[in-house]
């Protein structure tokens, strides 16, 4: 991407080196889970860092990482149009019949302590991958990026009564998922 | 609070989003439903599992590497009349002061220098 003469301000760019860079492994991390690919996630970073530096004289706040992680939302729906031929879908989309998942739909009686043996970096990775959008975004930004309610709000753009309940329902279908784990013999 | 909304507010408690009054309405009603407060114990379980799990990537080497690049200031080209004369004037002072003490505070004092510094010590060691 060509770079202007204002974008080649050493003095902005060192400003923005140290905004920005500090944040690589979350925006990566975001990247990998969102798009589920480690090598179009790699693609996806480096134009969100791209579109970044080319944004920042426009950036005010408050924090950089949630801007970040909009920029980055931006390229992926770009990158999920690419793949539009593909059954994997877009950011938004919501698997038919998701809405009517039941919050709850394991046995009240299970014995809470059995459902969350220590499991493995791998398989955890793994089950929340399998969520479905938009809740395995609003699950990676709160439970792996740790962003506030308030900032998940901002960098997807919906209110945080939304951000809410997509959280409870990325949480009950991550249990589910867990718990049906725990039920397969090893 | 009915069952319905404590299913969604318990996760804010969790998180700490609640302002004080909120919390309590929560607390309360978690206080006298056996059903809501396992499912707070298994979440809290659930996230303090996900904690100790290492959920994060950590981006390559060479995605770093390709980012710096694309900065102004990491971009490989050829040096402008300014910084060569920079470059030698910064040659001849590195040649003439002997002393490693007085190195660092020529380096500690001069941004740029101390960029290019560290650019040059994070390719003489892969793995930073």
């Amino acid at each position: 991407m060509p770079v202007n003469a204002t974008h080649d301000d050493p003095e902005r760019a060192r400003r923005f080196r140290e905004a920005a860079l500090p944040h690589l492994d979350d925006v990566y991390t975001l990247a990998r889970y969102l798009l589920r690919d480690a090598t179009d996630a790699e693609d996806a970073v480096q134009e969100c860092y791209l579109r970044a530096l080319k944004h920042f004289d426009g950036y005010r706040g408050p924090a950089m990482k949630p801007w970040l992680f909009a920029i980055l939302r931006n390229v992926c729906r770009a990158e999920f149009a690419r793949r539009a031929s593909s059954p994997t879908g877009a950011i938004e989309d919501v698997p038919e019949g998701a809405e009517q998942t039941p919050l709850w739909n394991e046995a009240q009686e299970t014995p809470e302590a059995q459902m969350l043996r220590t499991r493995d970096a791998a398989t955890v990775r793994r089950l929340v991958s399998a969520l479905a959008e938009p809740f395995r975004e609003t699950f990676v930004l709160r439970e792996i990026n740790n962003l506030s309610y308030r900032e998940i709000a901002d960098a997807v753009g919906a209110p945080v009564g939304t951000v809410m309940s997509r959280l409870a329902r990325a949480r009950a279908m991550l249990r589910s998922a867990w718990m049906a784990e725990e039920e397969q013999p090893r | 609070m009915t069952c319905d909304e404590a299913e969604i507010l318990l996760h804010a408690l969790m998180d700490g989003e609640l302002d004080a009054g909120h919390a309590r309405e929560v607390e309360e009603h978690i206080a006298g439903c056996a059903a809501c407060a396992a499912q707070l114990a298994a979440y809290r379980e659930m996230s303090q599992a996900i904690a100790a799990a290492d959920m994060k990537y950590t981006a390559p080497l060479a995605l770093r590497r390709r980012i710096e690049a694309s900065l102004p200031q990491g971009q490989t080209r050829a040096p402008s009349r300014r910084a060569v004369l920079r470059g030698f004037a910064m040659g001849s002072a590195v040649s003439a002061i002997a002393a490693p003490g007085l190195v660092a505070i020529v380096l500690r004092n001069d941004a740029s220098i101390r960029r290019l510094f560290r650019r040059i010590c994070v390719r003489c060691r892969p793995g930073i």
